[in-house]
Parts: structure tokens; C-alpha cells; sequence
């Protein structure tokens, strides 16, 4: 799999491949590729990171660093820098607290309250960015993943609000033939005639809780909102979670109240952020102290926590397969080829803050399935592929369908000890079942006995896991040769990635 | 003793050690203990004879000694540690402590111990006035937090605040605030000896001391190794020949002051300042008291060959 992660020590960005089951804090295991890039100081480290597919068909990482500078990197090697905007935040210092790319929309927040959007499709056009100040304080903000004109954001003593720009507007079916540049995005900016000032209208602001039990007033600090039950599509209901820097999680439903519908204090630390969970009643939140954890949205309960992290959490990211995603599923109004299209098979979760190492988990089990020490502390990071071996080159069709099921099997790098074992057992069992008296299986049968009879004259219980080491330690270096020199993997796994795409469908994978 | 005297009279001595089964047979527990006692004579014997020979021949070929004691490595926890990939990692980018070491900030240092501190806070903190020049002391009021005392201090360019935490009139703990931005680091302190308390101890100057620093390896030991030494200004006076020694082993941090003087040209000899205490990382935060950056677990004790610094 792949993971970009932006490094906050030295402001770089960094590239990491691994497959699945890859541990750094173990000398045995397969080690990551790491390749280090953009980098631009402590400084001017990356605030927000996301990646967007243009309309051309590409995939670039945007980013947003502090001191106002926004860029597009290409997401594949060697991650040129295709364009850079500066100046977006009105004092230098102001921070990023939003940047969402949706329907080629691009919108960044800074914390004093600038938004500014620009339309992707046509980057070369230099007044193409729009601004409108929301006021400050902003902590949080998002786009609604389906419609770019609704916008959310809170902050500190900021109740959460939810507003429409009045300037993006959605396309009718039959002007789309005539527009040459705008065919993939059924959302266009209209023309503004007083400047580049977007028009905002309110279009609802949330209420606060009930005073506590010593009928004190609860205080306001939104540190991160997701909009949930993204298809409803109207711009009057929506449902929406919100974290806050005193430990609460809500749930907002605009249709019924202005109050939350779902008010729980799930710890004593302030959360720092959300992530979507593979269904719209479960929420992921991370905290100060080193939590991360899921919670159930319905009946307000944790669901267990993603445990190992020694230090705080700071960023998260949900990758889902494209056929179980939910949340991200592609809106029927929206063509294929503005939404991302992620490869992978299990839901992962991968998380990144100051302990300095990325860890991923599966989302469903909250299994680590790997852990990566990258060295400096993480600011914000991203799932590229979430397949289980090492992305590589895109291959042929004529070097996939040579390889057998058999080498499939071998390839698979991930085997753990037991698996292993198990694998072991289950072949010597098939051979001494097997009746047929051919030359090749005696000849076959006789090589194993001969191995079973090695392993009977130790008498000892121990014997078989001794020779599983021994067999393991044969073939850790033969892995380690494979990842060591060439930076993509070895054409085994190439293979069966491109095999499990097939399987799989996804035409639009097919280009990394 | 009977049965040494006749041990004695027999003067037979086993040369081969007698096997333990040999000894289970025999039901007669005077006997058998004779037997035990011969066996380990015999043991002894046979252990000085080949400790002669082998001296013997080593004095005949000194190389033999060289490969010796070059094979003879004894197994201790420090070296079957658990590995650990951030040991000796490169320091990426920059950190807080940039400002100390790139731009040869001079340290400025407040010390001051917890609310309603007794007297053997107020005893450290003379110590530590002491010990890192251009410190000083303000007494504690009931008034402001640690945030609150720590946006003063930066306000009045402090770059570090030390806290002297007290329970029960002992003092258990020390806290260190880097400024402005962080990190903040708890210890807990135990075995503090005072000055008095060590004989033989000297008497301090001045001097701004040299610093040792001793295996702060990983990644999360060098944040703590550079917190150390940004409270000490970076150019020592070696007139007074004082040195301060944080030696960390096992995750244990000796704090040690010596002076020392160099009687003849092979030795060094040491004389003791004091004070001594041993530190244990607790937890560090980011930005002042902010989230969390490494936090010491119960769980963590689990694994004794496990260090984190």
C-alpha cells in the first residue's frame, strides 16, 4: 500500500510504500520504501493535506502550508510541483483549518475566516479564485462532500453553522453539451459581477446544550465536523458530527432541532479530529492523550479503541474500498472521473501525530496492520492505494496471465508465523492422503517423507516451530533482496496486484 | 565435625568430579556428605590447576588472552536490549530547541517549586540555582497557574521554567518547560542526597560547568538529552573544572556534580559536589501542557529489556 504523510520537523512531504504487515520496530520484518520530498522548513510545514483528481484524469496531492502557500504536487513519482498559489492567508501566520477539493472546487479556511475557492478545471486562469469571509474564530470547516456550494464550520465560543454559497451553482443536463472545459463537473462558479467576493447566504446555526447540572453554561469550541448521510441531497436536511476540544461528540440533524440529537462526553481530553467510519452511525475521533477510538453515533458508545499510539494522535484518514464505501459513494449526478477512485480491499484507518510513526489499522477489526517509524512528527496524512503489497509499475496483460495460481500463493508476502505453519501442515497432509501411485508423486512422497522422518528424530515438541524459524529466516533476506534495490516491487507482487484489480473490476486503477 | 576430620586423615582426593546421581545412591548421610564435601574439593582443585595453565599459556602467548577476552562477552540487559529503530535515528528537520542550538540563544532559567512548598523544595531550589548559572529563583504564590507563570516568563524572555514539585514535604518531582513553544517534560524524582549528606563532598563554585550527557539514544532520549542541555549555556569554564553528569541506564537519569583534578598525568581523581537524585521521564507535552507526546505507561514496565531513551 501506499501512504503520503507531510512531515511536521521539516515541512516535507513523504512517500511511503509497504505491504501489509510491515513493522519497522521489528529487524526482521519488511522494511518501507520512504522517499522524502518537497521539503520547505519547520516553518511552512504542511497544515492540511488531500489529494484531488482534475478533470484531465490525474491525481495530485494539495496541500496547504502554513504561512499561506497552497500547492498541487503530482501524486506518482517523481511528485513534480505543478502549481503553487501564495498569499491565502490574510496575516502569514494565520493557520489553515480546512481545505476540501469537491466537484473540482477547491476551498481553503484559515482560522481568521478567509475561504477561498477555485475551480480546478481551469488552473491556468489566474483570477479564478473567490473569496468570502466567514468571521472569526474558525477551528473547523468543510465542504458537504456532495454538493460544493454547502459549506460547515465552528470554532472557538463559534456555534456550528451551515451556509450556502450562492455562486456555485449545479448545471442543467442540457448545457453541459456546449461547455468545453467543465464536461466532468456538473458544478460551475457563475459569473460574479461585483469582484471576486462569493455571496454567502446562512442557512442554519446550531444552539447549545443545556446548561450542565450546575446550570453553568456549556462552553463552544468545535475542533472538527463531518457531514454524514451525504446522499439526501437538499439543502434544508442534513446530518452532521461535530467533535469539541472539551471531550464531546455531536450530532446534529438541521431537519429536527438546533440542539444536538446526540450529546456525549466520550473523555476528559480535548478531540482533535473526526474520521468516517464504513457506516453513517459510527464516527472515529482521536483526543490529546494519545485515544483513538471508535464511537458509535446511535446509542453513544465507544466501539473500541485503535490502541498502540504512544503519543497524541493529530491526523487521520479513512480509506474505504471503493465497493463497500459509503460515505464516499459516487453521487449519480457526478461522472466517474471526478471522484477518486481508490483500490483496496479492506477498510483501513491510518493515523499519524507525535510519536513519529504512521500506523495503519483495519478499520473493521482495528487490527494493526502496520506500523512505520518515519522519523519526524506527522501533520496530516493520506491513503494513496490501499492494496496489501507494494504498489507498482502498471504491468502488462501478457506478463499477468502468465503466472499461475501457485506463484499467487508464493508472492503472498504477507504470511504471518501461523499462517505459515498452517500452510506447512495442510500440504504434507495432502501428500500422504494422496493414493495415486504416479512416478512423480512417490518421487514427491518420498522427498517428504524423508522431511517428516527429520523432524521425528528430534522427538522433541519444539522441532516443528524450530524448523518454521529456520524456514522463516530463509526466506526474510530473499524478501528483503526484492524490496532493497528497486524502489517498486518485485514483479511477483506486481503481478498479483494487477491480478486482484482485475478481479476486482476497477478500470480506473489501472494507471499506477 | 566428624566427617571432615576423617575427610581429612583420607588425604584421597577424587581427581574427576563426582557425578550428583553417584551421591543420590548412597543412604548413609554421613557418607554421602563426605562424598559431596570430596566432590567439591575435587571441583576446586581442578578449577585452579586449569586457571594456572591457562595463565601459564596466555603469559606465553598474549594473544590467546586477547581472543579471550575479546569471546567473553557477558549477556546483561543493556545489550540483549529490545531493538528499537529510532536508536541512534538522525534528528529531521528542526526542533524547538533550534533557537538554542542554531542561533546560540543564551539560557535564561526560572526556577520554582509547586504551591505550599516545604523546605525541602525551597533546599533543591537553592541547589539548582546553583547548578545552572543564570537561574533564579521566584517563591511560588497561590495566585497563577503554570500556563499563567509560563506566558510570563516568556513575556520576560525566559527560555526554560523549572518546576519543583513537592508532596507530603518530600520532593518527588521535577517539570521542565522549554520557551515559548515547548515542549514541557515531567520527571519524577527520587533518592535525593543532598550536599551534606555525601562525605567528602567539595564545595561548589560559580564556574559554568561542563555537561555530560550519557546514552540518550533514541529519538524520544535526544529530545530529552537537548532539553537538558539547553539549560546550560553553551560554552563552559573549564577553570573550575566542574562537571555536572546526566547518565541515563535503563531509563534511569543519575544527575551527578564532581570537580575534578588531575593529581598525576594517568588518573583523574573526583570529588563530589552534590546534590545526587535519579530522574524517571514521565511524560513530555507539546507547547505548554499541551497534547500529549509520550507518556510513561504501567504496561510499559511489562518488558524489562524495553528502554525508551
Amino acid at each position: 500500500m501506499k501512504v503520503l504523510v507531510a512531515a511536521e520537523d521539516s515541512g516535507s512531504l513523504k512517500d511511503i510504500s509497504f505491504p501489509f504487515g510491515t513493522n519497522t520496530s521489528v529487524q526482521q520484518s519488511t522494511q518501507p520504501t520512504i522517499t522524502t520530498f518537497a521539503s520547505a522548513g519547520r516553518s511552512s510545514y504542511v497544515q492540511r493535506m488531500i489529494i484531488a483528481k482534475l478533470s484531465t484524469g490525474k491525481e495530485y496531492i494539495c496541500i496547504a502550508r502554513k504561512g499561506g502557500i497552497i500547492q498541487l504536487y503530482d501524486v506518482n513519482p517523481p511528485h513534480a510541483l505543478f502549481v503553487e498559489w501564495k498569499d491565502m492567508t490574510h496575516p502569514p501566520d494565520d493557520a489553515f483549518v480546512g481545505l476540501e477539493y469537491v466537484e473540482g472546487k477547491l476551498s481553503s479556511c484559515t482560522a481568521t475566516g478567509k475561504l477561498i475557492m477555485r475551480d480546478l478545471h481551469s488552473i491556468s486562469d489566474s483570477t479564478n479564485d473567490y473569496y468570502t469571509l466567514l468571521g472569526e474564530p474558525i477551528n473547523a470547516f468543510r465542504v458537504h462532500p456532495n454538493q460544493p456550494n454547502i459549506i460547515a464550520y465552528g470554532g472557538k465560543e463559534r456555534e456550528l453553522e451551515i451556509s450556502v454559497i450562492e455562486n456555485i451553482c449545479r448545471r442543467e443536463s442540457d448545457s453541459t453539451t456546449d461547455s468545453e472545459s467543465d464536461q466532468s463537473s456538473s458544478w460551475y462558479i457563475a459569473a460574479i459581477p461585483t469582484g471576486r467576493t462569493l455571496s454567502r447566504r446562512k442557512l442554519w446555526k446550531a444552539k447549545n446544550v443545556k446548561n450542565d447540572e450546575l446550570d453553568l453554561r456549556v462552553p463552544v469550541w468545535i475542533s472538527d465536523i463531518r457531514f454524514l448521510d451525504v446522499n439526501r441531497n437538499s439543502e434544508t436536511d442534513f446530518r452532521l458530527a461535530i467533535s469539541t476540544r472539551f471531550g464531546h461528540v455531536r450530532v446534529y440533524e438541521t431537519k429536527y432541532s438546533r440542539k444536538p440529537i446526540v450529546n456525549v462526553e466520550v473523555g476528559d481530553h480535548p478531540l482533535i479530529a473526526l474520521s468516517p467510519y464504513i457506516n453513517d452511525h459510527e464516527i472515529i475521533y482521536c483526543d490529546t492523550n494519545s485515544t483513538t477510538a471508535r464511537f458509535n453515533l446511535i446509542n453513544g458508545c465507544k466501539g473500541g479503541h485503535y490502541s498502540g499510539a504512544a503519543g497524541s494522535v493529530l491526523c487521520l484518514d479513512s480509506f474505504f474500498p471503493q465497493q463497500e464505501g459509503v460515505m464516499i459513494e459516487v453521487n449519480e449526478a457526478v461522472e466517474s472521473s471526478v471522484a477518486r477512485v481508490p483500490s483496496g480491499d479492506v477498510p483501513l484507518l491510518a493515523t499519524g501525530g507525535l510519536d513519529r510513526f504512521l500506523r495503519v489499522y483495519n478499520l473493521q477489526t482495528r487490527e494493526l496492520v502496520a506500523k512505520v517509524f518515519v522519523g519526524a512528527k506527522l501533520s496530516a496524512v493520506c491513503i494513496v492505494d490501499g492494496n496489501s503489497t507494494v504498489p507498482s509499475e502498471p504491468v502488462s496483460e501478457r506478463e499477468s496471465d502468465e503466472e499461475d495460481d501457485e506463484e499467487l500463493v508464493d508472492s503472498d508476502r504477507v504470511k504471518t508465523e501461523g499462517e505459515r505453519k498452517r500452510r506447512k501442515r495442510l500440504r504434507t497432509e495432502e501428500a500422504l492422503t494422496d493414493e495415486v501411485d504416479s512416478k512423480s508423486k512417490r518421487k514427491k512422497r518420498v522427498r517428504l517423507h524423508d522431511e517428516l522422518a527429520s523432524e521425528d528424530e528430534d522427538e522433541d515438541d519444539d522441532a516443528d516451530d524450530v524448523w518454521n524459524l529456520l524456514d522463516a529466516e530463509e526466506e526474510e533476506p530473499r524478501i528483503k533482496k526484492e524490496e532493497g534495490g528497486d524502489k517498486v516491487a518485485s514483479s511477483s507482487s506486481a503481478t498479483q496486484s494487477s491480478l486482484r484489480r482485475r478481479k476486482h473490476g476497477s478500470g480506473a486503477a489501472s494507471s499506477r | 565435625m566428624p566427617s571432615r576430620k576423617t575427610k581429612g586423615k583420607k588425604k584421597s582426593v577424587p581427581t574427576a568430579p563426582v557425578p550428583k546421581d553417584a551421591l543420590n545412591n548412597v543412604k548413609n548421610k554421613i557418607k554421602r556428605e563426605n562424598l559431596l564435601y570430596a566432590a567439591r574439593k575435587a571441583h576446586n582443585v581442578n578449577k585452579h590447576k586449569s586457571r594456572k595453565e591457562l595463565l601459564k599459556m596466555e603469559q606465553a602467548d598474549p594473544q590467546l588472552k586477547e581472543e579471550r577476552l575479546a569471546n567473553n562477552i557477558p549477556t546483561t540487559i543493556e545489550n540483549t536490549r529490545i531493538y528499537d529503530e529510532t536508536v541512534d535515528a538522525p534528528i529531521e528537520g528542526e526542533d524547538e530547541f533550534e533557537e538554542y542550538f542554531k542561533n546560540k540563544r543564551a539560557p535564561k532559567v526560572l526556577i520554582t517549586t509547586s504551591k505550599f512548598a516545604r523546605a525541602q523544595a525551597y533546599e533543591l531550589s537553592d541547589q539548582l540555582i546553583n547548578i545552572i548559572p543564570g537561574s533564579e529563583f521566584v517563591k511560588r504564590g497561590q495566585k497563577f497557574s503554570m500556563r499563567e507563570i509560563a506566558q510570563f516568563c516568556i513575556n520576560r524572555d525566559y527560555t526554560d521554567l523549572v518546576v519543583i514539585s513537592e508532596d507530603k514535604k518530600v520532593v518527588n518531582g521535577l517539570t521542565f518547560v522549554h520557551l515559548p513553544a515547548g515542549p514541557t517534560m515531567f520527571f519524577s524524582l527520587t533518592s535525593l542526597r543532598m550536599p551534606k549528606q555525601i562525605s567528602g563532598h567539595g564545595r561548589a563554585t560559580s564556574h559554568v560547568p561542563e555537561l555530560i550527557l550519557n546514552s540518550f539514544s533514541t529519538r524520544l532520549g535526544m529530545t530529552v538529552g537537548r532539553l537538558f542541555q539547553s539549560l546550560f549555556p553553551q560554552t563552559p569554564e573549564f577553570v573550575g573544572r566542574q562537571v555536572v553528569t546526566l547518565h541515563n541506564q535503563r531509563d534511569f537519569i543519575f544527575f551527578r556534580r564532581h570537580r575534578y583534578l588531575f593529581k598525576e598525568t594517568e588518573r583523574v581523581g573526583l570529588q563530589e559536589l552534590g546534590p545526587q537524585f535519579t530522574l524517571k521521564l514521565r511524560r513530555v507535552r507539546r507547547g505548554i501542557a499541551e497534547e500529549m507526546e509520550w507518556e510513561h505507561r504501567p504496561e510499559m514496565d511489562k518488558e524489562k529489556r524495553k528502554f525508551y531513551l
